[in-house]
Order: C-alpha cells, then sequence, then structure tokens
C-alpha cells in the first residue's frame, strides 16, 4: 500500500468531527500557497547539496525535527498543491517521498501516527526506564505536571503559533511497559526548542531550552492522532492515573519547586510573547508567519550552508496581498475520509504528484 | 451532579470528562482578569495570553475551535472539560449562570 493511503487515513484523525477554522494567527491553508513553490524549491536544492534521498534516517536524524514536525510538513503539502498556481510536481513529489520515507525510518510501527508516535526502540524505552529517576506522583503534583504542559504548550503556542506547533512541541509513546512489577503506559512530552531566539527577542524566550516529561500511568488509555500535541486520553483521567514521573529540562532533573517555578515563567512568557503577537498587523504577520514556516527546515539549510530564511523574492510574492479564499472549506464539519481527501487534495496529490490513488 | 440539568448549547467535545462551576466570561482582549478557581471559562477562542486562567479553570467554552486548537489541546492537558464551536456560548451563557460542562458529548447545560 503506498504511503499516501496510509498518510491519509491517518492525517483524517486530525480532523474527523471538525471544522477546520481558528487558526492562530492566521490562516496558514489560505497564505502558504502564495509562496510555497519558491520555498519548496529551495529545499530541494538543499536536499541535492546534502545528497538526503540516498541517506537513511539514522544518517541525517540531526538536521531532522521531531517525527510530528515531519508529519505536519506532508500535512501542509496536499493543501498548497492544490491552492498553488505554480505546481512544481517534481519538487512535490521529491520532498513528500523524502519525508514520507523519513517517517516510515523513524517510526516503522506507526510512521503517520494513525494511534501512537512510536519513535523509540524497544532498547530506547527500557533504558529509560531503568536509568531514569522516576517519582512517584500523587493528584497534586499531577496537576502541577498538568499546569506545566499547559504553560509549555501555550508558549510553544505563542512562539511558534498554530504554523509550527510540532516543531516546539511533540508526544512520544505511548508505550506499553512493565517497570518494577507493574505495568504501565509511558507517555513522553517534548519541548525541544523553548529558545528560538532565531524568530524571538530574547524577552519571549524561556529559561530553559530543551523540556522533557515523562510519565507513567495506569488505568488510562492513550491514542496520539498523527501529531503529538494531540494526545488524547480515551479514557481514564491523567490526573489520578498518573503514577510516577520525572521532569527534565537542558539536561537537569526539576524537583517540586523547580516545576512551580518554571510554570510562573512560562505562563507569564506565554501571556507576553501573544500580547506581543496581538499588536502586529496583518503585513508583519504574514512575514512571521512565513519566518515560522521556513525555520523548521534551519537544521537541513544550516548543514548544506544555504541561508533558511525566506528569500526577498518570497517576502515579495505576498507583500501587501490578501490571503487566498475557496482552497478550504473552513467551517464544513468534516465526517468522511473520502470527503477529506477531496478537501485536503490529496487525492489530486495522489493522482498528479505521486502518480498513485489515495 | 445537579438534579435537573436544561441543555443549553452543544459544540465539538473536545476534552472529556464533566465540570460544574459559574461562569466567567473572558474578552479575547482582556488583560488581568479576576479569574476564580473552578469557574467555567466562556470565551470566543482561548490564547497563550489567557494561560494562567485556564489553569484556574474547571472547564472551557469556546465559541470557535477544533480538536486541535489551543483551547482543545491546553484542556486536554490540563484534565479539565471543554467543549469548542458552540457558535454562541459568549451571548447564551451570562457570567453568574451555573452550569454543567459534559466535555465527552460537547454539551452544556444550565443548572437549575
Amino acid at each position: 500500500m503506498s504511503w499516501i493511503k496510509k498518510f491519509a487515513k491517518s492525517s483524517f484523525r486530525l480532523y474527523s468531527g471538525n471544522t477546520i477554522s481558528a487558526f492562530q494567527p492566521l490562516d496558514f491553508f489560505h497564505f502558504h500557497p502564495l509562496w510555497y513553490d519558491l520555498w519548496l524549491h529551495r529545499i530541494v536544492a538543499v536536499m541535492d547539496n546534502l545528497m538526503l534521498e540516498q541517506k537513511h534516517y539514522r544518517e541525517i536524524s540531526d538536521i531532522l525535527e521531531t517525527p510530528s514536525s515531519i508529519r505536519s510538513i506532508l500535512q501542509k503539502l496536499t493543501p498548497a498543491y492544490k491552492g498553488s498556481e505554480v505546481k512544481n510536481i517534481e519538487d512535490y513529489k521529491r520532498i513528500a517521498s523524502f519525508f514520507a520515507r523519513m517517517l516510515e525510518e523513524s517510526c516503522p510501527a506507526d510512521p503517520f501516527a494513525e494511534l501512537t508516535n512510536p519513535f523509540h526502540t524497544t532498547e530506547e524505552v527500557n533504558h529509560m526506564l531503568a536509568n531514569l529517576p522516576w517519582q512517584d506522583a500523587n493528584v497534586s503534583i499531577a496537576k502541577r505536571l498538568g499546569q506545566l504542559l499547559a504553560v509549555a504548550g501555550s508558549l510553544v503556542h505563542g512562539q511558534y503559533n498554530d504554523i509550527v506547533t510540532d516543531m516546539g512541541w511533540d508526544t512520544y509513546g505511548p508505550y506499553r511497559v512493565r517497570h518494577q512489577t507493574q505495568q504501565y503506559s509511558l507517555l513522553i512530552r517534548h519541548f525541544p526548542n523553548l529558545t528560538p531566539k532565531e524568530l524571538w527577542p530574547e524577552q519571549f524566550l524561556a529559561s530553559v531550552s530543551d523540556l522533557k516529561i515523562y510519565a507513567l500511568y495506569q488505568d488510562i488509555e492513550w491514542e496520539i492522532a498523527y501529531v503529538g500535541c494531540h494526545t488524547i486520553a480515551k479514557n481514564g483521567n491523567p490526573v489520578e492515573g498518573l503514577k510516577k514521573f520525572t521532569v527534565i529540562s537542558d539536561g537537569k532533573v526539576l524537583k517540586e519547586k523547580q516545576i512551580a517555578a518554571l510554570i510562573e515563567e512560562l505562563a507569564e512568557k506565554a501571556e507576553t510573547i501573544y500580547r506581543k503577537i496581538r499588536t502586529m498587523n496583518f503585513e508583519e504577520l504574514k512575514q512571521m508567519v512565513m519566518l515560522q514556516e521556513c525555520f523548521q527546515m534551519k537544521k537541513m539549510f544550516d548543514a548544506a550552508d544555504i541561508d533558511w530564511r525566506p528569500t526577498q523574492e518570497m517576502v515579495d510574492r505576498v507583500k501587501d496581498k490578501p490571503l487566498l479564499t475557496g482552497i478550504l472549506p473552513l467551517g464544513t464539519l468534516m465526517t468522511d475520509l473520502e470527503e477529506y481527501k477531496e478537501i485536503f487534495g490529496i487525492n489530486l496529490f495522489a493522482r498528479e504528484v505521486l502518480g498513485d490513488k489515495a | 451532579m445537579a438534579k435537573n440539568p436544561k441543555f443549553l448549547l452543544s459544540g465539538i467535545g473536545a476534552s472529556s470528562g464533566k465540570a460544574e462551576g459559574i461562569v466567567r466570561i473572558v474578552s479575547n482582549n482582556a488583560d488581568n482578569v479576576l479569574f476564580h478557581e473552578e469557574e467555567i471559562l466562556v470565551t470566543k477562542i482561548t490564547n497563550p495570553a489567557m494561560v494562567s486562567i485556564m489553569a484556574k479553570a474547571a472547564a472551557i467554552i469556546c465559541d470557535i475551535g477544533s480538536l486541535t486548537s489551543h483551547p482543545s489541546i491546553v484542556s486536554r492537558e490540563l484534565g479539565i472539560p471543554c467543549v469548542v464551536a458552540t457558535k454562541n456560548g459568549t451571548t447564551v451563557l451570562k457570567n453568574g449562570m451555573k452550569v454543567k460542562v459534559d466535555g465527552t458529548i460537547g454539551k452544556v447545560y444550565l443548572i437549575v
């Protein structure tokens, strides 16, 4: 079965029973097609420069973002192709095929996260269980961790908005594990870059960069639908179900007081950054969104010694232009996979770009 | 739970669970809002500037949004019920109303 079929089925879970609306700070589905062809052409140049299509994920994992971030890249390609005037088919095909393969190699058990985001091998999971300094949880600390997740997630929503949220936030697992005679579900929440200094001045960056929250749950069934920030408790209560945890930021284990202090700091930063965003006009927002979108390829571009930032041509392409309209029906409730594939241009992409059928 | 809940509005159940509390409507541009623990946050759509309020809320109700938007994601992590895409929650609900929020089925009831 072609990857596009699995991709369609998994990514549909992101929108099933939903309307696609309320994107912040602007509707990128109707913005990206204005300039995407120029950016994709640059990505292909980087892929050629580094000969990425000849390399396995393991060889280049250090220049790629989180698996959910890669899924998000794929998820934007099909509506961008549908809405773009310039349909550089070869660029779309090579980029989509490359990133789909990266997912198949990094998360072979569930590449498109239909139910899980299995980024770690069994050996890696066992190593974590044996070596992390697990602490016993209670309702109070579980609520604290919920607050930490909420404020870190909100800061990510400020720094990366809805544009590239997944490069600031991923969730790995759930892994069914046995630890000290008990069965658990292990979930790992990862905020890999809370200090994107290329996007924001110092006052909007956290005091810590990398934050990982390891949690062992019982009596709760988790599902991850396509991207890590879309983690859902299918049954049970996350607060009551949390049994053991450890929080590590920049390699250091945080104690409860440090967690409380971090919650306060991140909450304040999240509020401050969003207040700043609210003051930005439409032209400024478009520039910021373009910068955020390009930022997700920074490591790849840096490795090729090519400037990752938008070119003047890309900037000029969107200057004083309104958003496009009519690519996706924003208010429509999506309930059917076939309808989703049509609306998101997946059928079109499969047919015209991949020579396939979704 | 209330004995005589009266159905008020529905939307998308974005974070499962049930909660009861007093409605507090918060404007999207509001700063320094007085929000008490265990109140029900009602707004058009949450944003990162509301995160301190969200951490205190018993449940969240939004006029717009989807399973992947900010209120949905944050409420799931907080373990509190959330209903989004109610369309008119901020007009149907009034400050001080006591309501029950069912985030599993996406419904809001007035507690009589």
